[in-house]
């Protein structure tokens, strides 16, 4: 046997030769992707694709390479029926081979987004080259677009966006949870929604970076509306994503600020059925650390600082209805989650209610419930620069 | 062949976890949540049933009729004829089930790595390998499990990486559906897990043969666990959609990301899924070539194993056209015959041995 | 070459040979030394040297000069027998004559021109006597020989500094003067049809297993060679499985790694003219253990036993594993580590397979040229390899910096490996697992695995498994091998073949406060 093994190894080079064709590539021979954008255009999908040029990296020697702004990555699009077909199309035009190894960036549309990105999602969930741990976002305006500029910082546009949606400030869905939101009870997704940032003044234009702002609601796969800003915080909160936010809230009847940061927050839906009354509380336990007084109390003071944790809580509280009146009386859609918490917690009541759950998630009564600390001061216990005799301590 | 290689319970009950957990733990959480829906985590606990089965009559026959396998305590059973009709039963049913092993390897490693490369070549560099290891005998295979093993098992706890994305909540609600598609789903787990009845092909090369029965069950706890651990990670990670995913574990390799270094680790599993494919086939082409050189009487086991070796390429080769043909089919075809083979042949004989009154007579050595 | 029906000369003299070394030495003096004298015709070294015993009997010695001492055969050989007065008769004979006369401490008596010529060649003056049949030996072996030195292809920081020699005797008192229970036994024999070399079966009597000496005694005696020249000869010609790149025995030449092998009931096979000794049955493991993993703190060997384990698959694996990553599994790359991976490969011509193979082999043709080239010679070597690969490569665009990179830490690596013999099969290995990932990727890795693996749980050393302990799993043994386990733990010799005396020291010696004196 193993004499056989011996001479059977003769023939190892013989498969070097062969290994010509079949799955070896060789990475001069890659195209490495670093985001996709899908827009709709006249009825077709035009998928557009953002990849790095080596060339122009200053890794090796370290003796080479301009400014650190220089363009790194470039763009081109192909148009097709669906997807693949679109890619397929790309792909002639492109002297290397789509790599999407490292593409962690998948963009929608604002108008595809508007009619639906089924079928752009089987395409990503299916093909066996696209990370389920893909970032998922949606554009406002075209989506190409956010892949066009060139940031200061970073390789490119699509690893700004990935580091801000890292950085744990912001809100992130990958392509398994889009896809399995999307299936899941309440068949509606949330989605960070990106805009181009004002470039410089002394910037050329394109040298900016998408940033994201506010977020889409999809119902089924259809975006039905947008979140401000300030109402995406409200869903963050509801979603218990709260990561080192900062909470600024007036105390007091002088509405001197006080912000709190980082926050550390844990917020728990508790489903509860009534005879008819479907009511949801939101419990939230929120802590954090003072950063910034701009009134003159004392933190120090027990009483005041009592005053100041209900009116940290007063403006948790409010950033939470806010959100979720919002969702639920001007979008309709549930992308809280209720529809899970009812799930788990009444499977019963839920097959009945299953079918016009959109109907019934507008009658759910929403609780709020704020248990919100102060946990440190900071390095000071006074405001500071504020003279002994104009500081209040009680 | 038998007679003078030995090998440890402990190695007997590493092939057999291997054998079992190889091809399990990739497909076996797809079908368990087909059926079962996110109570699916229950199919590997209730499969393990089989197992005890399994175990207890393999052990029970071999205490009495000590080295002996299945073909031949079968003849001495319902009688010559019969015996090696059995026996080539055997044969024919353990070659299909490598070849569709082989397939299943080879669908794999093609569907998700090596796009171009020609499936024949993977098949038979894989099958090439089993056949100079049957060819070695049942200590080459021994050993070589041993140190396979950990290959196997340590990527598997690469899945706590994912920690932080899993999400136990999507146990609830508990039985939503009722039990029965739970035991539905635990169908073909349990017949995955009544392979273990192959330790009756291994048991007679066993030098220490009164442990077998205790790390048979060793061997069956730790597939029970190990299956209910893949189960709970991809149970939290993918809630029910791993029903719809074609190998759930591998969602959960891919979706690893440790500090944005540790990414996109499915080549670790393609590494584990070749060991563990090649120790299963190893094993079911050994007990294919011992079943049917027992069977036909041969002397020497080595002159089969090439023939057999070739005809179990052809079953891989041309018996199934194409992936979703072949799911379809491990879910009918498959559990039928490994049920069969496995549970409902060694159960009929061990019914004849004790109605024929030959458990007691035959008593003698080992403690049943 | 030869035909049976024609024998050549050579088969002739060698029959011819044979039939005289059968032949007894006979009483005439004349006609045996006639005999001699066309035996070593044209042999200038060996003297005859005719004188007469006591100034009446005939007599000749016969020596090869430089092979024995010819001022102790002049002072207390042929002096005292030329004076002496006495005059035995034929029948009490020479050993009456040596016992009073000579003072040479060793004399042995031949009959057969076989142990004449024997005696010759190995420095034992032969006396012949007229009148009287057979004659005497005396041992006055005396040749040129190297003093004993540091060993220089094991070189350590702790331990004994002396090495083997090339001479028998020499290696047989060093182990002596280690072990010096009688029941360390040294078995001779003769291997080689014209080398007659000698060679010694080195084993501790009741420790090694008796079946297993057997095995090597007849494995040695069924040699039939011209010669032996080192003991690779000889592991050649008994190893379990010869088509195999894996060693089966260890060579060493330090004289502590056998007796150590000894105390564990292994053989030693040490022969003439070679200063590496056999040692067998082994393990795979045996070949990743230096001396001094037992001389130093065991945190300290099982850290660098670790460390060694590390870096064998790393010499093993690593070239094919940045072949593999780099052209069939990309993704498994960190994103910004690709994209300076691509950078680095931007000009380079080859193919990642090709890239790797000619660094691989450029490496170990410089390695294979430092062996080779005179020590001053040597640095020059070492500067254009680092030059032309290290730098010049890389800036003419023909290889990729991450790729020197590669091969310079598989170089370190396969550098690792405690016995030289290993560390080959071991780089022997790459090249196969290089190729096989550029054909199938990781999957041809693996699958290169799976066939090594099989392939070393296969094959056995004097029958015992290669993988031993760790395949087999034996749980005690693993303290030897997993980790090396402090000596006051490792009461139990391993267990190789059969059944041996199983303790080897009084067990819980653990040092501590409470076994001091006070």
């Amino acid at each position: 046997m193993i004499a056989r093994l011996m001479r059977l190894s003769l023939l190892l080079p013989l498969f070097a030769l062969l290994s010509g064709c079949w799955d070896r590539i060789e990475l001069n021979d890659l195209l490495l992707v670093t985001a996709l954008a899908f827009d709709q255009e006249k009825g077709q999908v035009v998928t557009t694709v953002q990849f790095l040029l080596p060339r122009s990296q200053t890794a090796v020697g370290g003796t080479g390479g301009g400014s650190p702004a220089a363009k790194q990555t470039s763009v081109r699009a192909g148009k097709g029926y669906n997807v693949a077909d679109a890619l397929s199309k790309l792909q002639r035009k492109l002297p290397r081979k789509l790599f999407w190894g490292q593409c962690k960036v998948f963009i929608f549309g604002e108008e595809l987004a508007k009619s639906g990105i089924r079928d752009e999602l089987d395409f990503l969930i299916r093909h066996p080259q696209p990370r389920e741990r893909s970032y998922m976002f949606v554009s406002r305006g075209k989506a190409a677009d956010m892949l066009e500029v060139y940031p200061p910082l970073e390789r490119s546009s699509a690893e700004v966006l990935r580091e801000l949606s890292d950085m744990r400030i912001g809100y992130k869905v990958t392509l398994q949870e889009l896809n399995m939101k999307l299936k899941g009870e309440s068949r509606a997704v949330a989605l960070p929604l990106v805009s181009i940032l004002q470039p410089n003044k002394t910037a050329d234009p394109f040298q900016t970076i998408s940033y994201i702002h506010g977020t889409a609601i999809f119902h089924k796969d259809r975006k039905v509306g947008d979140l401000s800003e300030k109402v995406s915080q409200g869903l963050l909160w509801l979603l218990n994503e709260v990561n080192e936010f900062t909470v600024t809230f007036p105390i007091g009847d002088s509405n001197r600020l006080v912000s709190i940061s980082p926050i550390k927050a844990k917020v728990k839906l508790i489903p509860y059925i009534k005879g008819d009354q479907w009511t949801m509380t939101v419990r939230v336990e929120a802590q954090g650390d003072m950063v910034e007084n701009d009134s003159n109390w004392n933190p120090t003071s027990e009483k005041l600082l009592d005053q100041m944790d209900r009116a940290f809580e007063k403006e948790v509280k409010r950033y939470i209805d806010l959100a979720a009146n919002d969702i639920q009386h001007r979008l309709k859609t549930d992308v809280i989650g209720f529809g899970t918490a009812y799930h788990r917690k009444y499977p019963k009541h839920w097959k009945q209610v299953e079918d016009r759950w959109d109907e019934q998630f507008q009658q759910i009564k929403v609780v709020t419930k704020v248990h919100a600390r102060i946990l440190r001061t900071g390095n000071v216990s006074n405001p500071g620069g504020l003279p002994e005799e104009e500081i209040k301590q009680k | 062949m038998l007679a003078n290689q030995k090998i440890s319970a402990l190695q007997m009950a590493l092939l057999l976890y291997s054998t079992v957990l190889a091809t399990g733990f990739m497909v076996l959480p797809s079908f368990a949540a087909l059926h079962a829906s996110n109570d699916y985590w229950m199919t590997g606990l209730l499969a393990g049933s089989t197992g005890v089965i399994a175990i207890g009559l393999a052990v029970s026959l071999h205490t009495h009729f000590p080295r002996q396998t299945v073909i031949e305590y079968g003849r001495r059973i319902v009688g010559k004829a019969a015996g090696t009709v059995i026996g080539l039963v055997y044969a024919m049913i353990l070659m299909h089930l490598s070849g569709v092993i082989l397939r299943e390897y080879a669908e794999f490693v093609k569907g998700n790595f090596l796009f171009n490369t020609p499936g024949l070549f993977i098949m038979i560099s894989m099958i090439g390998l089993s056949a100079c290891a049957v060819r070695g005998g049942v200590e080459v295979i021994a050993r070589g499990t041993m140190l396979f093993t950990p290959l196997f098992v340590i990527p598997l706890f690469i899945l706590l990486m994912l920690i932080p994305d899993l999400n136990p909540g999507n146990m609830l609600p508990v039985l939503n559906h009722g039990f029965r598609p739970v035991l539905q789903g635990s169908i073909m787990p349990g017949a995955w897990v009544s392979e273990m009845f192959l330790m009756n092909f291994l048991l007679p090369s066993l030098a220490n043969p009164e442990q077998g029965r205790r790390w048979g069950f060793i061997s069956l706890t730790a597939i029970v666990l190990s299956m209910t651990y893949i189960n709970f990670i991809t149970l939290f990670l993918l809630n029910a959609d791993a029903g719809d995913k074609m190998f759930p574990v591998l969602v959960a390799f891919r979706y690893i990301s440790v500090g944005g270094f540790f990414e996109n680790l499915e080549s670790l599993l393609l590494a584990m899924w070749v060991i563990g494919s090649f120790v299963k086939l190893t094993v079911f082409l050994y007990s294919a070539v011992v079943a049917f050189h027992q069977s036909a009487g041969l002397s020497e086991h080595r002159y089969v194993a090439m023939p057999i070796t070739l005809v179990v390429l052809l079953f891989a080769y041309w018996d199934m056209p194409s992936l979703s043909r072949l799911s379809g089919f491990l879910s009918k075809m498959v559990t039928f015959e490994v049920l069969v083979c496995m549970i409902v042949i060694p159960l009929f004989l061990y019914t004849v041995a004790k109605l024929r009154g030959q458990l007691k007579e035959d008593k003698g050595g080992l403690d049943g | 070459m030869t035909s049976n029906a024609n024998p050549s000369s050579a088969q002739l003299l060698k029959q011819e040979l044979q039939k005289l070394g059968k032949q007894p030495v006979g009483a005439e003096l004349e006609h045996s030394s006639e005999q001699l004298r066309q035996l070593y015709a044209g042999c200038s070294d060996v003297v005859f040297r005719p004188f007469l015993i006591g100034g009446q009997t005939n007599a000749f010695l016969l020596y090869i000069d430089g092979l024995s001492d010819a001022e102790a055969i002049e002072k207390s050989i042929i002096a005292p027998l030329m004076q002496v007065q006495m005059q035995p008769s034929a029948a009490e004979g020479l050993p009456k004559l040596v016992s009073q006369t000579i003072t040479v401490s060793s004399t042995k008596p031949v009959t057969t021109f076989a142990q004449v010529m024997e005696a010759v060649a190995n420095g034992m003056p032969v006396l012949l006597r007229d009148q009287e049949a057979g004659g005497v030996a005396f041992g006055l072996p005396q040749w040129e020989k190297r003093t004993i030195e540091e060993p220089g292809a094991e070189s350590g920081i702790r331990g004994p500094r002396e090495g083997f020699t090339e001479t028998l005797r020499v290696n047989t008192s060093m182990l002596r003067r280690i072990i010096k229970s009688p029941l360390l036994k040294l078995e001779m024999m003769t291997i080689g049809e014209y080398t007659q070399t000698n060679v010694a079966i080195a084993y501790i009597k009741g420790l090694a297993d008796e079946t297993l000496i057997e095995e090597t005694r007849a494995r040695l005696s069924r040699i039939r060679i011209d010669g032996i020249l080192e003991s690779g000869n000889i592991e050649e010609l008994i190893e379990d499985s010869p088509w195999s790149p894996f060693p089966q025995m260890m060579n060493t030449e330090r004289p502590d790694v056998v007796a150590a092998a000894l105390l564990e009931g292994r053989a030693a096979i040490l022969i003439e003219g070679t200063p590496f000794v056999l040692v067998a049955p082994i393990t795979f493991f045996s070949l990743l253990q230096t001396p001094e993993d037992y001389y130093q703190r065991f945190m300290v060997s099982t850290f660098i036993r670790w460390l060694r384990y590390m870096f064998l698959l790393m010499s093993l694996l690593l070239p094919s594993l940045y072949v593999a990553v780099l052209t069939y599994h990309q993704e498994m790359v960190p994103g910004s580590l690709l994209v300076s991976m691509a950078t680095a490969r931007e000009p380079v011509p080859f193919p990642a397979l090709i890239e790797a193979l000619i660094m691989e082999i450029t490496f170990e043709a410089l390695r294979e040229a430092g062996i080779r080239l005179p020590k001053q010679v040597g640095a020059a070597v070492s500067i254009v390899g680092a030059l032309v690969i290290g730098q010049a490569a890389v800036q003419a665009g023909l290889v990729s910096a991450p790729m020197v990179i590669v091969v310079a830490i598989t170089g370190i690596a396969s550098f690792m490996m405690p016995r030289y013999i290993a560390g080959i099969a071991v780089r022997l290995m790459r090249f196969p697992l290089i190729m096989l990932a550029g054909t199938f990727g990781l999957l041809g890795i693996m699958l290169g695995i799976i066939a090594i693996v099989l392939h070393m749980c296969s094959i056995r050393s004097l029958g015992v498994p290669y993988l031993s302990t760790l395949a087999t799993f034996k749980g005690r043994e693993l303290k030897d091998v997993l980790i090396r386990g402090p000596l006051w733990m490792m009461d139990e010799r391993p267990r190789l073949t059969g059944d041996s005396d199983a303790i080897r020291q009084a067990p819980g010696q653990m040092p501590g406060p409470q076994h001091g004196g006070e």
